[in-house]
């Protein structure tokens, strides 16, 4: 394979990856309650809301994208538990 | 006068973010009463450049903690309306210690900020919280906010105790 082959598939992968990550982020949203809301700025969004900045990935939909996979990588590494 | 024990507080209160911010910050005002601290507590239409700049120069307190929102430009008083920035931050007293609890002040602004104060905590981004829509009328009971509000809290309530900055930040 080329290197510019190994790139193409590197890329989509990436993308794929990408894909799952806001469809995970999506799932955990979905999980609230539709009595929560989040404040951020000047704006006050509920759930549907918080989905659709995450599906167009806009500056608030990546820091929740950003938030949701930091606090799951320090789940995961146990970094969550450390002062417990 | 330079009151070493004395917390400015500012705490707008005109939307949900705001309402939020203001009601988490008594449990920082009453803990400095706890800890014998003077606390010039600047609310709601009290909250302008004006207001802040007056307390600021007459008072000059050392600890100084701010809400309201805010950008890489602005901290806002009430009705969004800027109470510090570039063009003013020479008021800010020296020495002092000073935390806004606003979005995107770390990033720009409070680097001005320390050519006076000894020492600057803030955001870079946005800070946000989940609340639950039904504790609307009573903040401070929203399971929540809790989450965000109380590790927020724990930054001033840390310097009141005597902690250094390093150990608040942390």
């Amino acid at each position: 394979m080329s290197d510019r082959g190994s790139k193409d598939v590197s890329t989509e992968e990436a993308s794929e990856l990408q894909d799952k990550i806001r469809e995970l982020v999506i799932a955990r949203i979905r999980t609230l309650s539709e009595d929560v809301s989040l404040s951020v700025g000047g704006e006050d969004l509920k759930r549907e809301q918080l989905i659709e900045h995450i599906k167009k990935e806009d500056e608030i939909g990546k820091d929740l994208i950003d938030m949701q996979i930091e606090f799951l990588q320090d789940m995961a590494s146990g970094a969550l538990y450390e002062n417990q | 006068m330079k009151t070493s024990k004395t917390l400015l507080v500012t705490r707008p209160n005109y939307d949900p973010t705001t309402h939020y911010c203001y009601h988490w910050s008594e449990p920082v005002i009453n803990k400095a009463k706890e800890k014998l601290f003077r606390v010039l507590d600047v609310a709601t239409e009290k909250v302008t450049k004006d207001v802040f700049e007056s307390y600021l120069k007459k008072q000059e307190p050392q600890f100084l903690f701010l809400n309201g929102h805010g950008s890489d430009t602005v901290v806002a008083g009430q009705d969004d309306k800027p109470i510090l920035e570039k063009d003013n931050v020479n008021i800010i007293p020296i020495g002092s210690i000073v935390y806004v609890r606003s979005c995107n002040v770390g990033n720009t602004l409070g680097k001005d900020f320390v050519q006076y104060a000894s020492a600057f905590i803030g955001y870079s981004k946005a800070f946000g919280f989940l609340r639950l829509n039904t504790s609307m009328r009573n903040p401070l009971t929203d399971p929540l906010a809790k989450f965000s509000f109380e590790p927020s809290n724990l930054i001033v309530t840390t310097l009141i105790k005597g902690k250094s900055v390093r150990e608040a930040h942390e």
